[in-house]
């Protein structure tokens, strides 16, 4: 039998929820069985924790089902007959009593179909803390879609006034839960424009707390850096607060070149200088100088090595780009994952027809045996599986579980030479 | 039996008839049921005298699935018509359509449709509004349809509406019976529906005219063949009802376009059609004469009201008794949906928990992708721990072969079994010997009829759809019931020979860290005493060692809680499994016990020692070490878990003090029971541990180990805390292992630093 992986995606569902459970102070409402909610409260938990306690008696009101995050209205067969108000007023109050600064009730694809008045019933419950409802998020829609419309939605709700734009200021758009390292990738891009003196407002959905969002309007630009997750809103933004955006052609900042790109592209935008964060990149090239040097002539490697990836276009173009590019090494299968792609999809397959491996794309990992595989912990693991002598590097969601404490991150000069140390330590037995 | 669903235009008169045609059957001696499809279920009124029946659906929401029973829904009214009515959600909430669904199940799985009646009349709302109210035209419903409309424009629109509907579930027999026309009054009437009638295809089966008679009969609350049985609108609808009973020529649904039924109706034009009744089914038995051997059906003629009610003093005759469900298909359920308790997680999710277990087949999720990938997710969670604590893969959980028919907002509208074709032939295509088709909630509520799928199977594979619907009909549990349920007896052959050294494992957690090392346990023991597994029910096996299954004599139950009893009580009854009488051992005296008595049933006592004394000598030795930190001790135990004496026999074996045992209240049944219950300082059942009183409480008992299924957050300076598992592992030492780490712990006697950090966590994090 062979190994299927197919149905792997989070969707639009998933990608409305981590929306909310990406502010640090909000709380999703799941109107919608437990069977959606235990996933969602579990990962969410994981990729963003708010609580020291895991205990679930703390957690002991019954819509929290002994979970710390997404609350659910636990609905069943007769909810969905009868409508589900009495239960989601139960909820909302029991939620409202926890002193969230926004509550947000999202329908499951189930709840969608039954057509209660979200609006109404929340208005009825919660008259003093914001709120909205997403009440359809769209069934099987992409992630990206259901994080936008979410994120889209709660700056509906917070109708920001009109403020003075700040000087050399940004938000950062797509960055959100379900990526690795997101927080990390945060903290690296704000401290490298920071040395830039450009000064990052905020990342909607990527755990900024609301008093932050609601500084976003501030922004003098605001940078797509995942397109997939983040190019709706920007349009929106731009449409209704006049603020222009960027979307770095070179694509989410990983590696050293696409690293470059982005600050140059973000530092020309608003007249700023980059040199200060030039010089760091240079102080990491000389660091992966040294290591490379070292490894290439005891081994020969990492050039000729085999890798395969799975990512979303704007990340899988730097990453080709920096691993065939940078690194010399061979693509043998790429596989993109769904979503809006702005034009880094059609640039990775240009790239890839210019260094004579057209044909790794779209080839499946799991089939194609590489040396290395940088992927999510399920394509690492179905690898595994096969027997593939691989070394897997974890750059995607769902994880192998590893719970990582210290600081890491895919983006930036410490996110190359932290790829690259996983690198070197995986080609040893090539 | 015949199965006649009436549909037509909402206000079009359509219960008034329906109720009118049941009744003049009911005087011709037939034994009908009649099932109002409507949620302002005023379908029976005449027929009650006016009383409201309770409807299926506010019985459903109001009593516990345990205690449902036929006869507190079905109501005998006049002509002895047994009258249902599914009721509804308030207008502008809720899903009618799901109700209806709902109500069908019901009455399935109550056995009242299983009952000998002549004719099951289904009265439904309207329009095929959504798949909800398209279950009566299924294949296994209604064998007839007729359709009732006026002259009016917008009725006939619908009545061609639902000859659409129905064309997505026509067989290869026609099943649209025609036309009643009911007048209303309007000039030209009877012309549009004859010319409508025409160009479907379609018999006019009655024309009834306006007549006072209705508006009479309705203000005295009687069926008019009741009230004015000589009138001729009596005559006709006694007609009526004899055609419907008798009728054999069935058309074909013949819908016509927008544009053509305008220039029909409206403008007169008559299409070159004309009236093809499809090729005639088999004749049908003339099932009216069969005698009820059970239900006395009595011609009415009381006009009291009283009978409306079972519970109000009715005679025998007028109390429905269902048909009792067959035993092989009584659905195991679980605590939650028995108890009608929040459900956690949903069936659908049990189910492919179960399904992925076998290595050889596939399973199409019908729903939304995120449904197909929150169980993918969960299935693969533990295998990818796994991989990276351990380095080794678990290949049952790894990619487990999930197709999913990712249905999308057209489908949640339209309905998607295209797609679901599409989906289920791809897996085919894979020659996997079996594919399982598992629904969702929204495939579920939207009224998908996966049943269908089962005719893409072919001789190399077969199709076996699971129908979960999502939680609708359940929680996890449930699902993996309902699994368990139709695997076994769509799979398992009977009448195998039984090969003596073979046993089957049953039961078994498909995602717990134990079900590894349990099953190494096991077969160690097994392979001693000279026994090999022959299946896994269900967890890591095949096609066909399921089909095998019987080839083993004797069953091992893994987990003797509410899934492993509700199991094995299945497999005694349904396939006469032989089960040993004692589950996976946890702990030293249990272990022993359970290899005593296993050896004994093969007559290999002598085996025994070579098992035990190995483990009785490291327990021992244990026991001997640790004694001196842990005597006098007190020991506290806050727990779900039901079974723990495996642990307060080896505390009482290290001369520990029970102090206090909470058993937490959960969803499963209090099952807690222990030898050594006179040993038991303080014991709580159905116990419910308020967090915020929690700490005062543990002060009070004063424990010096505390152990629970979760760490408490609690500052308890001086307690050892520990962690059990809700699986614990099996074998002799699982106690003596636990008990090792408090005496460790307690040895070092160390308060961990970080524990006094929490204030620049707060500062700095929070």
């Amino acid at each position: 039998m062979a190994t299927y992986i197919a149905s792997t995606f989070p969707d639009s569902l998933t990608g409305a929820i981590f929306a909310f459970e990406g502010v640090a102070d909000a709380a999703v409402v799941l109107n919608g069985p437990t069977g959606c909610k235990f996933f969602h409260s579990a990962v969410s938990d994981a990729q963003f924790p708010r609580s020291a306690d895991y205990d679930p008696l703390s957690y002991a009101d019954r819509c929290y089902f002994g979970q710390p995050r997404v609350p659910s209205t636990y609905l069943d067969g007769d909810d969905y007959v009868f409508g589900s108000a009495q239960k989601l007023d139960e909820t909302l109050r029991v939620v409202a009593s926890k002193g969230f600064s926004l509550i947000a009730v999202v329908n499951s694809p189930g709840a969608a179909l039954i057509g209660d008045d979200l609006e109404r019933l929340l208005a009825g419950a919660l008259d003093d803390v914001l709120h909205l409802a997403i009440e359809n998020t769209g069934s099987s829609g992409a992630y990206g879609d259901g994080f936008q419309l979410a994120v889209n939605s709660m700056l509906d709700t917070l109708a920001l006034p009109e403020v003075p734009k700040t000087p050399c200021s940004v938000n950062l758009l797509g960055l959100n839960l379900s990526q690795k390292h997101y927080e990390h990738n945060y903290a690296t891009l704000r401290e490298l424009l920071m040395l830039c003196g450009i000064e990052v407002i905020s990342a909607l959905g990527a755990g900024d707390g609301l008093k932050t969002v609601c500084r976003a309007r501030e922004a003098e630009l605001n940078v797509v850096v995942c397109p997939e997750t983040g190019l709706l809103t920007a349009r929106k933004l731009a449409v209704e607060w006049g603020t222009p955006w960027l979307c770095v052609e070179e694509g989410q900042p990983i590696g050293f070149e696409a690293t470059e790109s982005f600050v140059q592209h973000v530092c020309a935008a608003l007249g700023a200088d980059p040199s200060a964060a030039a010089l760091q990149m240079e102080k990491a090239r000389a660091c992966a100088y040294l290591h490379l040097a070292r490894f290439s002539s005891r081994l020969g490697l990492p050039k000729g090595a085999y890798y395969s990836l799975r990512a979303t276009p704007s990340m899988a173009y730097p990453f080709v780009r920096w691993l065939s590019g940078y690194l010399g090494m061979v693509p043998q299968a790429i596989e993109l994952l769904p979503g809006e792609d702005s034009g880094h999809g059609d640039a990775l397959r240009r790239y890839l027809e210019a260094i004579c491996s057209e044909g790794a794309l779209g080839r499946r990992i799991v089939s194609t045996p590489s040396q290395l595989v940088l992927a999510d912990g399920d394509t690492i693991a179905a690898c595994r599986m096969e027997g593939h002598a691989t070394c897997g590097i974890e750059i995607g969601f769902p994880s192998l579980s590893y719970l990582d404490i210290t600081r890491k991150q895919l983006y930036g000069p410490e996110g190359a030479l932290w790829l690259l140390e996983q690198i070197v330590n995986g080609l040893r037995y090539v | 039996m015949s199965q006649i669903a009436l549909y037509g235009k909402g206000g079009i008169g359509k219960s008034t008839i329906a109720a009118n045609v049941a009744a003049a059957m009911g005087a011709l001696g037939k034994r009908v049921l009649q099932v109002g499809c409507d949620p302002k279920h005023d379908s029976t009124r005449l027929l009650l005298h006016g009383a409201s029946p309770p409807t299926v659906l506010d019985y459903i929401r109001d009593a516990p699935p345990g205690e449902h029973a036929a006869d507190d829904i079905v109501r005998v009214g006049a002509f002895g018509v047994h009258c249902v009515e599914a009721g509804g959600p308030e207008p502008g909430v809720g899903c009618a359509g799901r109700g209806i669904l709902t109500t069908f199940e019901l009455l399935e799985r109550l056995g009242v449709f299983g009952r000998d009646w002549d004719v099951i009349l289904y009265d439904v709302l309207g329009d095929v509004v959504c798949g909800g109210f398209a279950v009566p035209i299924r294949n296994e419903y209604a064998d007839r349809v007729y359709i009732v409309t006026s002259g009016e424009f917008m009725s006939i629109y619908a009545a061609n509406n639902i000859l659409r509907g129905m064309q997505n579930y026509e067989a290869e027999a026609g099943r649209v019976g025609g036309l009643v026309f009911n007048a209303r009054g309007g000039s030209g009437e009877l012309e549009r529906v004859e010319r409508f009638a025409e160009a479907a295809g379609l018999p006019i089966v009655a024309a009834l005219p306006r007549d006072e008679t209705f508006a009479a009969s309705e203000r005295a609350m009687r069926c008019i063949v009741e009230h004015t049985p000589g009138s001729a609108l009596a005559e006709t609808l006694r007609a009526l009802a004899e055609r419907m009973c008798d009728d054999s020529a069935m058309c074909h649904a013949r819908p016509l376009g927008d544009r053509a039924l305008e220039e029909c109706v409206l403008e007169g034009r008559r299409p070159p059609t004309s009236f093809t009744p499809a090729p005639k089914r088999a004749a049908p038995a003339p099932t009216c004469e069969v005698p009820a051997p059970t239900c006395e059906v009595p011609a009415h003629t009381d006009s009291s009201d009283a009978y409306a009610d079972n519970s109000n003093g009715a005679s025998g005759g007028d109390v429905f008794r269902a048909a009792p469900a067959p035993p092989a298909s009584s659905p195991l359920v679980s605590k939650s949906v028995a108890a009608k308790e929040p459900l956690h997680g949903c069936a659908f999710n049990g189910v492919l928990s179960i399904t992925t277990q076998l290595a050889d087949c596939l399973s199409v999720a019908h729903g939304p992708q995120s449904c197909a990938h929150i169980a993918f997710q969960t299935i693969t969670s533990l295998s990818r721990r796994h991989l990276l604590e351990r380095g080794t893969v678990l290949p049952m959980l790894t990619a487990p072969p999930i197709f999913s028919t990712d249905m999308s907002e057209a489908v949640m509208v339209f309905g998607g079994s295209d797609k679901l074709r599409a989906r289920v032939e791809q897996a085919v295509a894979c020659r996997p010997p079996a594919v399982f088709v598992v629904s969702t909630c929204p495939s579920g509520i939207i009224g998908e009829d996966i049943e269908a799928t089962r005719a893409l199977g072919n001789d190399q594979t077969r199709v076996i759809p699971l129908a979960a619907d999502g939680n609708l009909t359940g929680d996890h549990l449930q699902g993996i019931f309902l699994a368990y349920q139709h695997i076994a007896e769509e799979l398992i052959e009977r009448g195998v020979s039984t090969e003596p050294d073979l046993v089957n494992i049953v039961a078994e957690k498909t995602i717990a860290n134990a079900t590894e090392g349990n099953l190494d346990f096991v077969t160690e023991v097994l392979v001693q005493l000279g026994l090999r597994v022959n299946c896994r029910f269900i967890c890591e096996t095949s096609y066909e060692q399921l089909r095998g299954f019987m080839k083993a004599p004797l069953n091992l139950l893994a987990n003797e809680d509410y899934m492993g009893r509700g199991l094995r009580d299945y497999l005694q009854e349904e396939f006469g499994a032989v089960f040993f009488d004692k589950a996976m051992p946890i702990g030293f005296a249990e272990s022993q016990a359970w290899v005593a008595e296993l050896a004994a049933r093969y007559g290999r006592e002598d085996a025994v020692s070579g098992i035990v004394e190995t483990f009785q000598r490291r327990y021992d030795a244990l026991v001997e070490q640790l004694r001196p930190i842990l005597e006098g001790r007190r020991l506290m135990i806050v727990t779900f878990n039901h079974n723990i004496d495996w642990i307060l026999s080896t505390a009482l074996d290290l001369g520990m003090q029970i102090a206090y045992v909470g058993i937490l209240a959960y969803s499963q049944e209090n099952r807690f029971v222990s030898r050594f219950i006179d040993q038991i300082q303080v014991l709580q059942t159905e116990l419910e541990f308020d967090a915020l009183e929690r700490t005062a409480e543990v002060r009070d008992i004063d424990p010096d180990v505390l152990i629970s299924n979760y760490l408490f957050s609690d500052d308890l300076t001086g307690v050892v805390m520990d962690t059990i598992p809700l699986c614990p592992d099996a074998g002799f030492l699982s106690g003596i292992y636990r008990a090792s780490r408090w005496a460790d712990m307690m040895r070092i006697d160390i308060e961990e630093g970080w524990r006094r950090d929490g204030d620049l966590y707060r500062k700095h994090l929070s």
